[in-house]
């Protein structure tokens, strides 16, 4: 349930249907998703492409030609979540899939956290604002 | 120059302690100091932080008197022992724990997706599961272009979530299989190369390794 509850709260929508299976594969490092999306109206391709390639802390890594989306062993080590096989679910018109690999010691808890002291520092925000 | 910090790392000998201490070198944290604890047992260990060597404190009350910001990796339970001490103390507890996540007064943020959260701290900011992290960081984006109206995912989690010694064990039975003999089993009673578990939960794990 961690998945469910827990992006419901960061994203802020507490009634967002989130259903997960969490696979144990034996790959030594970094985790991999296959995610499913939907919206009420289609999503163009090329402005989901273009949102991820230009958001911060997400890669897009595909090359449809040459058949190469991210792996574990692309994103190990690295910060950045690797984003690829962006693509139409070809059974719902208004369905997104999409598939990543993240380093999980990373971005999954060091890096983040690291990130969550340094926005305290910048943003002055160490002793907490009430209210 | 600006204001420097004064660090703590509580869990500093796991994995993710040591990768906390890689990222404050890399990313050149503003630090005053930089203080490493852990439970009395890995006390005395000594880490490298750059070119230095710096030694493990045990972890005790008075660890947090003089710190700014705990960055907290031992795990749920001694989060929860500590985090009355950390807030008394005046510092700002980072927690990778899953103790607080769901608490409605404490934030759960990933700073691309929701740093405005963080600003409303009472000394306590969770951070995510992090299958959830590597998720949301990359919905944001598209969820700003248009709403999502549901999620369905499926994750494919690497030995090392599962521990070290879990990494460990992939190596020594895939080199086992290579050999041609059976491979020894560990923390799962199957062989790695040969499993999907559909399973994370911990407490399976946990049980397993009870039995065995």
């Amino acid at each position: 349930m961690k998945m469910v509850n827990e992006t419901r709260k960061i994203m802020g929508i507490p009634d967002l249907p989130v259903t997960a299976t969490c696979v144990r594969v034996p790959v030594l490092r970094a985790h991999s998703e296959a995610i499913n999306l939907a919206f009420d109206a289609p999503f163009d391709l090329n402005q989901a492409r273009e949102a991820i390639a230009q958001a911060p802390g997400v890669q897009l890594l595909e090359d449809w030609e040459k058949n190469y989306f991210p792996m574990p062993i692309d994103a190990s080590g690295k910060d950045d979540v690797l984003v690829g096989r962006i693509r139409r679910d070809i059974s719902n018109p208004n369905g997104l899939e999409l598939w990543l690999c993240g380093d999980q010691i990373r971005k999954g808890a060091a890096l983040n956290a690291v990130q969550i002291a340094e926005l305290l520092v910048e943003r002055g925000w160490l002793a907490g604002v009430s209210g | 120059m600006g204001e420097s910090y004064r660090v703590a790392v509580l869990g500093a000998t796991g994995a993710v302690g040591t990768e906390l201490l890689m990222l404050l070198k890399e990313r050149a944290f503003p630090l005053k100091s930089l203080k490493l604890l852990s439970s009395p047992r890995s006390a005395g260990t000594q880490l490298p932080f750059g070119d230095e060597m710096l030694t493990v404190e045990a972890v005790s009350a008075e660890s947090f008197k003089d710190v700014d910001i705990v960055l907290a990796s031992a795990g749920g339970s001694i989060s929860k022992a500590w985090a009355k001490d950390i807030v008394a103390s005046g510092a700002v507890m980072i927690d990778n724990s899953s103790a607080f996540r769901m608490d409605p007064t404490i934030p759960l943020v990933i700073p691309e997706v929701n740093p405005e959260a963080a600003k409303k701290h009472s000394g306590i900011i969770a951070n995510p599961n992090c299958t959830t992290i590597l998720m949301c960081v990359a919905l944001q984006p598209l969820h700003n272009i248009q709403p999502i109206r549901r999620v369905v995912v499926s994750t494919y989690q690497s030995a090392s979530g599962a521990g070290a010694r879990a990494m460990e064990e992939v190596k020594v039975q895939a080199q086992a299989i290579l050999d041609g003999k059976t491979p020894p089993t560990e923390s799962f009673p199957y062989p790695w190369p040969s499993i999907c578990f559909p399973t994370i939960r911990r407490s399976m794990t946990r049980a397993i390794a009870r039995k065995r």
